[in-house]
């Protein structure tokens, strides 16, 4: 066995046991987490929407869109995110920052509120252009550029972006703050 | 800005270069295979063959395992559950997120091909792992079956991805690449 398979390893172990203890908090936390992106997502809204008749609203483990111009019928079916698909990255993020030895609180603290600040900017951002997504039907969408933008970005971040960005947030952060390069895999 | 700034910047530059250099590598990477990968002939050739293989080998192994499997193009079917697996379940979206890491690492070709080789099995075979374990799930313990799918194995295959760069980064790049 190499050295450094040990120390990978060793950092594969710690993700695991962190990632399945954040898990729970994580449930536990979804339906404040989810109504506090509707907040934030409806105030961007009634900036950019003309006339502005979508409205977010956080509802237990999911994030439904009401809209003023449609009236509510029984029966109706509500569209809206999963808060699964939208912000399951928290744990891998938290993970992936907890998960290295030989760094110090301080550092690490900071890595974190800053990796969890623009994971968050993503979802407002992912939320947004799911919004237009939903307002017309996928063929329709394909008609103008800004449709076909609008389906492309929510399927990209729904199979890849959700993914990759705590990864590629992880290695750009430790880089950079008070990061030596060379340094990254040495510290696992 | 002071000399001593000016110093320092002129050091800096040169050493973020390869740096950045990588990084647009990789995202133009990503973002090229992504939608290459969205295209119907891609998804006809390559997508829709390897989610039908991985129906036919997932069947397999859950006979293997004693569960009743059968394998119908991209739906797989046990006693009380089915499932269909479509071209994100077959990890082919991570396999490219992986490939354009390899791309973008400084390394010579061969060094690359072994990491291609290397990752996209281990990727493949851990999705693999995946699938099955998802049927015992859906199953047996469907109320978890979500949580399984969407935020448990979703995090852990492209960890695992990471994992298998780092490894490759450590045990086949040449240090004079590094």
């Amino acid at each position: 066995m190499l050295p450094n398979t040990k120390g990978l390893l060793s950092f594969a172990g710690r993700f695991l046991l962190i990632f399945f203890l954040m898990l729970p908090l994580w449930f536990l936390l979804t339906p404040a987490y989810n109504r506090l992106l509707a907040s934030a997502t409806n105030l961007l809204l009634a900036l950019i929407e003309d006339p502005h008749v979508t409205t977010l609203v956080g509802w237990k483990h999911n994030i439904s869109i009401v809209r003023s111009d449609v009236p509510l019928t029984p029966g109706m079916r509500i569209q809206g995110f999963t808060g699964y698909l939208t912000h399951f990255n928290l744990i891998l993020m938290v993970a992936l920052v907890l998960a290295p030895r030989q760094i110090e609180w301080r550092r690490r603290g900071k890595i974190l509120a800053i990796a969890l600040g623009i994971l968050s900017l993503s979802h407002l951002l992912y939320l947004l252009i799911g919004v237009k997504f939903f307002q017309q039907p996928e063929l329709e969408a394909y008609q103008s550029s800004a449709g076909r933008f609008y389906v492309w970005g929510t399927n990209f971040y729904l199979s890849v972006a959700s993914q990759l960005l705590p990864v590629l947030i992880w290695m750009v952060l430790y880089r950079t703050i008070n990061g030596k390069p060379g340094t990254g895999a040495r510290v696992l | 800005m002071s000399r001593v700034a000016r110093v320092k910047a002129r050091r800096l530059i040169p050493q973020r270069v390869p740096l950045v250099r990588a990084y647009v590598v990789f995202i133009v990477s990503v973002l090229t295979l992504y939608t290459l990968l969205r295209t119907s002939t891609l998804h006809d050739y390559v997508a829709q063959p390897l989610a039908v293989a991985f129906a036919k080998i997932s069947g397999l192994a859950l006979n293997l395992l004693s569960l009743k499997a059968t394998a119908t193009g991209t739906l797989l079917s046990i006693e009380g559950f089915a499932a269909r697996i479509d071209d994100v379940c077959t990890g082919i979206f991570v396999v490219a997120i992986y490939l354009s890491a390899v791309l973008a690492y400084p390394s010579r070709v061969g060094e690359k091909l072994k990491g291609l080789f290397l990752g996209a099995s281990a990727i493949l075979i851990l999705n693999m792992i995946r699938v099955v374990s998802l049927m015992y799930i859906g199953r047996f313990f469907p109320a978890l079956f979500e949580t399984a799918h969407l935020v448990v194995w979703q995090s852990l295959i492209i960890f695992s991805a990471l994992l298998v760069w780092i490894y490759w980064t450590e045990r086949f790049v040449g240090a004079p690449q590094h």
